[in-house]
This record gives C-alpha cells, structure tokens and sequence, in this order.
C-alpha cells in the first residue's frame, strides 16, 4: 500500500474478496472494511460482443434488456460444416458435434467421438425426425429435437432449405438451451447451407 | 476422497509448475498419495522432469478416448507419487485442447475415477485466467494462490481473485481459497522485501510459508529434479516445501477437507 506497488484501491478490493473467499477464524481483515462494490470491469459478457462470438444465453452474468430487444445480430459465415460445428459447440458447450446428411451420412464430426462414431445415431436421428414429424403433420416440419437420456443430453438441429436436402446437426451434450437459442442456432445453420458442401 | 488442489495465477512466471511439483513431491514425502496432473498445455511438469514433449502419453490422449485414464497415469519412484500428464499434444491443436476441457466434463469425469486411489490431487495450470483455469477452477476443492514477490504479480491479484470469487458463486460453491503463497521472494532486495510486507499488511490469507529465490530451482530444473531429490546436502528449499505442505495439510482439515487424520496415538511409556 506504501509507495506505489500496487494501487491502494485494488488492494481494498482484492482484501474484500479474500474476505469473502476466507471467512474462517483468524482471518479477519487487517483494514478496517470498506464498502467498494464491484470493481470497474468492463463487462464483455454482458454487452452486444458475447452474441457476436458465443451467443449462449447461459453466459455468466449476462445482463438482459428490460424493455427493448437487442437487435438482431449479424449472422456467422461458415465455409465449412467443421467450421460450423465448431462454432455450434463452442456456442452451447457440448463435447461433441456432427453433422448428417439426409440418408443419414455422417459429414463432419469433431470433439470427444465415441469408438463407435456417430454413424449409427446419425441414421437413427434421421429416420426419427421424419417419425416424429407424422405425430403432427399439420404442424409443420421439426426444427430441433432435444432428447434428455439419462446419462447425457443430445440435440439435433434439422436445417433445410427449399434448394437442398434436409442436415441434422448433431450437439452432444451441451448446456440446456432455451428456444430462442435453438431458433438462433438453426437460422445460423440455415443461412449458410449455400456454403456449405 | 481426494482433495482437490488448483495451483492458480494470472500472471505467468510466478512459480506455478515449480509450487505444483514440489508440493506434490513433499506430500507424497510426507506419506500422502499425490496425483500431480499436468493441465497446462506447454506439459510445464514433463517439461520441469526434463521429458521430452512427447515422451508421455497422458490428457490428451485420454481426451482422444484412445487411453483410459489408469493407464496414462504415469506411476514415480516415489511410491506414494503419480503424474498425470498432458500428453502428446499437437501445438497446433491447443485451442482444441483447450475447448474441450472448458467445454466438456473431461477433467471431472477423471478426478471421479481417481478421486478413491489419492488423498491429494495437485492440478498444475497454465498462466491466466482462460478457459483451461475456469475448468480446473470448477473442479477444484481448494485454489492455492502463488504470488511472485514483485509488482506486477501484486497488481494483478485482484484479477485472480475476481476469477476465483465468481466461480465460486456460480459454478462451484464448494471451491475455497487455501491462501495466498508468495514466492521467488528475495527478502535482501529492498522491492522484493516491500512487495512482501505489502502483502502481509494489506492481505488476509498470506501463507506463513514463502519460497525464496534460490539457485537449487534452476538446478533441479537443470536436472529435471524436483528440488528435493537434488544431491548433496539437503537443499533448504526442499525443507520449505515440506513446511508448505505441514501448513497447507492444516489448512486443508481446518477448512474440512478430506485428511483421514484422527491424529489418535497409542499410549505409551517413557521410562
């Protein structure tokens, strides 16, 4: 606190914080306590930046508008589905990601892939969807299916457009999303199947 | 059960791999089975062991689902002393590395598998407060803060500190700070000395313990030894480490950590 080794200021704050971190006998403060608040972080997280670059919503203290809707963001390119699934992985923090075709061919993969691969449940995604799609026709087609197992949660983005075939983008268990997240992550997808072979 | 320590720092070159691998060894001297795991993705303890950098298979491999974590578990001379490594790591492939364990459940899914055979799991991180510290934050029990006795370390605790206090209140309640260790002190330099009675005067938490600068480090480094399997007379910076690990085994049974020390004797007599 003499001289100038660090800020006075700073050290209030850091001595809070082991306050808080340290509430065991014997450690009391050695300055009289003092009331700082929060430092003066700039906080990413909480500004337009975060939708930017990982647009979760799980995002720690992520601060909502109150009134207004943020606008919308401008989409991601992606020039490749491995770029894609990348980008879909670090958005929801899952293990895994792949991506299957229409018959149910796995097209890129990436993260912690099971021996077996994702073939088989790529297929068996595939053939579900179109099942699922029967219990309510007049509904219109599935988005996303999001299927909590016991020992792990799997999601699958269906992204169709009215030039090409149907791509189920797989997320293995990534965080819980909510809906407006999943719209954002299919139109995500679904703006950039031009580009994507 | 295992205690879980994370050895944590925003600012690099504070002596986290050495703090991480000298206590491990002084723990595991002291008769308590020690993992030491390697997060760090330059393999700061293969590389302090003097190991090439693709000498062990380790975290990354197990990541790759191509070991189990038993068999990447590298087994010392020091019975009560095992290493987790980082493995063979691809440069190229760290941001990957990196994305998994902060995304993934990796680092927890193997302290849930080794947690019965150790009584302390030391995880040695890389310098700053990104995705791979979060991670062992998240998983840790306890954070040991070490602080390097100059200025910029000092400057920049409060951001350490704001790391830890957050995940603590979001994502692992039960994560304590087992407290402040200041190293590379030079008690005979007049900054060092001012850094130091800095910290003690302003800061709650300052182990009783410091590590001294001192020549041994670069010579067991030089070796790729930890300091007290050095030659010769019994360095007195190996003695440090063995009072490091005494205070931070109390602090650990204060704090309600997993000691399995009821401290019961047998009588006996004297004469």
């Amino acid at each position: 606190m003499n001289e100038h080794n660090a800020n006075s200021f700073d050290l209030l704050q850091a001595q809070q914080l082991l306050n808080m971190l340290m509430p065991r006998p014997g450690s009391a403060a050695k300055e009289k306590p003092v009331q700082l608040g929060v430092p003066n972080y700039s906080n990413l997280s909480a500004s337009n930046l975060v939708q930017r670059v990982r647009p979760r919503e799980t995002t720690d203290e992520v601060v909502k508008p109150m009134v207004e809707e943020e606008p919308e963001q401008p989409l991601e390119k992606f020039d490749s589905w491995e770029n894609c699934i990348a980008w879909c992985m670090s958005s929801t923090r899952a293990e895994a990601a792949f991506v299957v075709d229409s018959q149910g061919f796995v097209i890129a993969s990436r993260g912690r892939i099971p021996s077996q691969g994702f073939e088989g449940a790529g297929a068996e995604l595939i053939c579900s969807i179109e099942q699922l799609e029967r219990i309510a026709p007049e509904a219109g087609r599935i988005l996303c299916v999001d299927m909590d197992f016991d020992k792990r949660r799997i999601i699958g983005f269906v992204a169709s457009s009215e030039e090409t075939p149907p791509f189920v983008v797989g997320l293995v268990a990534p965080e819980p999303l909510r809906n407006e997240t999943k719209h954002r992550i299919t139109q995500q997808i679904i703006s950039n199947l031009p580009n994507l072979d | 059960m295992a205690n879980v320590i994370a050895i944590v720092s925003s600012k690099g070159g504070t002596g986290k791999t050495t703090v991480a691998l000298n206590l491990a060894v002084a723990l595991a001297e002291k008769g308590d089975n020690t993992l030491l795991v390697d997060i760090d993705p330059l393999g700061a303890i293969g590389l302090s062991l003097a190991r090439s950098d693709t000498e062990w298979t380790g975290l990354a491999e197990y990541i790759m689902q191509k070991t189990p974590v038993e068999d990447t578990v590298v087994k010392t001379k020091l019975a009560t002393l095992s290493i987790l490594p980082r493995g063979r790591l691809d440069p190229l492939d760290i941001s990957l590395y990196e994305e998994v364990l902060h995304s993934s459940k990796t680092l927890q899914d193997i302290i849930a598998e080794v947690d019965s055979k150790f009584q302390y799991i030391i995880i040695d991180t890389p310098s700053g407060l990104g995705m791979i510290t979060r991670a062992a934050l998240s998983v840790s029990d306890f954070v040991l803060l070490p602080l390097q006795a100059e200025s910029l370390s000092l400057r920049s605790i409060l951001q350490t500190l704001r790391v830890i206090t957050h995940t603590k209140e979001v994502d692992n309640p039960k994560l304590q700070l087992l407290g402040i260790l200041a190293t590379m002190v030079q008690l005979h330099q007049d900054s060092s000395f001012n850094i130091l009675k800095t910290v003690w005067a302003s800061l709650n938490g300052v182990l009783e313990t410091y590590i001294p600068r001192a020549d041994a480090f670069a010579l067991a480094s030089e070796k790729g030894l930890p300091v007290a399997f050095l030659g010769g007379k019994y360095p007195p910076e190996a003695l440090r480490f063995e009072m490091l690990a005494t205070e931070i085994k109390k602090i650990v049974q204060e704090l309600g950590g997993i000691t399995g020390e009821a401290d019961e004797r047998t009588q006996r007599e004297l004469i």
